[in-house]
C-alpha cells in the first residue's frame, strides 16, 4: 500500500504502525508518532493501528542533546 | 514593565499572564527561558537538578562567576535582570514522571528541554495531551535550516532536525541550540497567542 510519510509517498508492506517503525529501524520508545492526526507518545502501543492506505503518518525522533 | 515595549496591550496581556514550565535548565532550557522572558512572558516554572559547570559555559544562558551555583538559581538570577518583577518558579529536582505532572500541574504550555533522549520519552508521555514544545536534533554544526518548528496534532509542536544525536560524533554548541531554543521560545510565544499550530 501507498502511505504519505513526513509529507511523501512511501510504498510499505507493514500492516501496522508498528511494523512500519521497525521496517525504518525506528524506536518506538525514542520516537513520537503522528498518525492521521492522532499523536501516539513515546511507548504507545502502535502494534494495534492497521496501517491504511492513504493514511498519513509522521515520526519524530527524540535524540540526546540539549 | 514587561521587557518588551513593543508589545500590544492584547499581546502584554495574553503573554503576561500565560504559565510556561521548563523541564531542563541547560542549552535549550535557559535559552528558552531568556528569550520567553525578553518577550513577555513572566510565570515560568524552571525545574532541574543540576550545577553550571565549565562545559556548560559554550552554549547556556549562564556566566563564568556562577560556576557549581544550582542551575535554577542561576537561571532565576539572570532572568531578574531582565525582568526583575518576573515570576520564576525555581525546583531544584531530577523529575521523573510523577514529579514532573506534580511540578509542571498549573502550566499552561510546558517546553520540553531534557539531554538525554529517554528523559524527552519519558516526559512527553508522562505530559501526553498537554500543550507541550519538544526539541530534538540540534547537535553539530551548520544544517540550519534542518531545524524546523512543525505541529504534531494539535496540542504539540516539535522542534530540531529529529535526527542529529550529541555522541553520535557530535557536541552540542551554541548556534544549533540556540536556533532550537529560540524556536521554542517563538512556538510557546505563538501558543500563547493563539495561533493555530501550522503557524508555529
Amino acid at each position: 500500500m501507498t502511505i504519505t510519510y513526513r509529507g511523501a509517498p512511501v510504498e510499505t508492506e507493514a500492516r501496522t504502525v508498528a511494523e512500519f517503525l521497525a521496517e525504518r529501524g525506528l524506536d518506538p520508545a525514542r520516537a513520537i508518532v503522528e498518525y492521521d492526526g492522532e499523536v501516539y507518545p513515546p511507548g504507545a502501543d502502535l502494534s494495534s493501528l492497521p496501517l491504511r492506505d492513504g493514511a498519513a503518518l509522521d515520526v519524530f525522533r527524540l535524540t540526546a542533546g540539549g | 514593565m514587561t521587557a518588551d515595549t513593543y508589545l500590544t496591550e492584547r499581546e502584554r496581556a495574553a503573554l503576561g499572564s500565560v504559565r510556561v514550565g521548563i523541564a531542563g535548565a541547560g542549552g535549550l532550557g535557559s535559552n528558552c527561558a531568556m528569550h520567553l522572558v525578553r518577550a513577555g512572558v513572566r510565570h515560568l516554572v524552571v525545574a532541574d537538578f543540576d550545577v553550571v559547570c565549565e562545559s556548560n559555559l559554550n552554549r547556556q544562558f549562564y556566566f563564568r562567576d556562577q560556576l557549581g551555583m544550582r542551575k535554577v538559581e542561576a537561571l532565576r538570577t539572570n532572568l531578574f535582570r531582565i525582568d526583575p518583577e518576573a515570576d520564576v518558579r525555581a525546583v531544584d529536582v531530577r523529575l521523573d514522571a510523577e514529579s514532573a505532572r506534580e511540578v509542571f500541574a498549573d502550566c499552561d504550555i510546558v517546553v520540553e528541554a531534557f539531554d538525554a533522549a529517554e528523559a524527552k520519552a519519558m516526559l512527553v508521555a508522562a505530559l501526553a495531551g498537554r500543550r507541550m514544545v519538544v526539541a530534538s536534533g540540534i547537535a553539530g554544526w551548520g544544517r540550519s535550516n534542518a531545524i524546523r518548528a512543525r505541529g504534531f496534532g494539535d496540542r504539540l509542536v516539535v522542534v530540531g532536525d529529529g535526527e542529529s544525536e550529541v555522541g553520535d560524533g557530535l557536541s552540542p554548541h551554541s548556534p544549533r541550540v540556540g536556533i532550537a531554543a529560540a524556536m521554542q521560545a517563538n512556538a510557546v510565544v505563538a501558543m500563547a497567542l493563539g495561533m493555530p499550530l501550522d503557524m508555529v
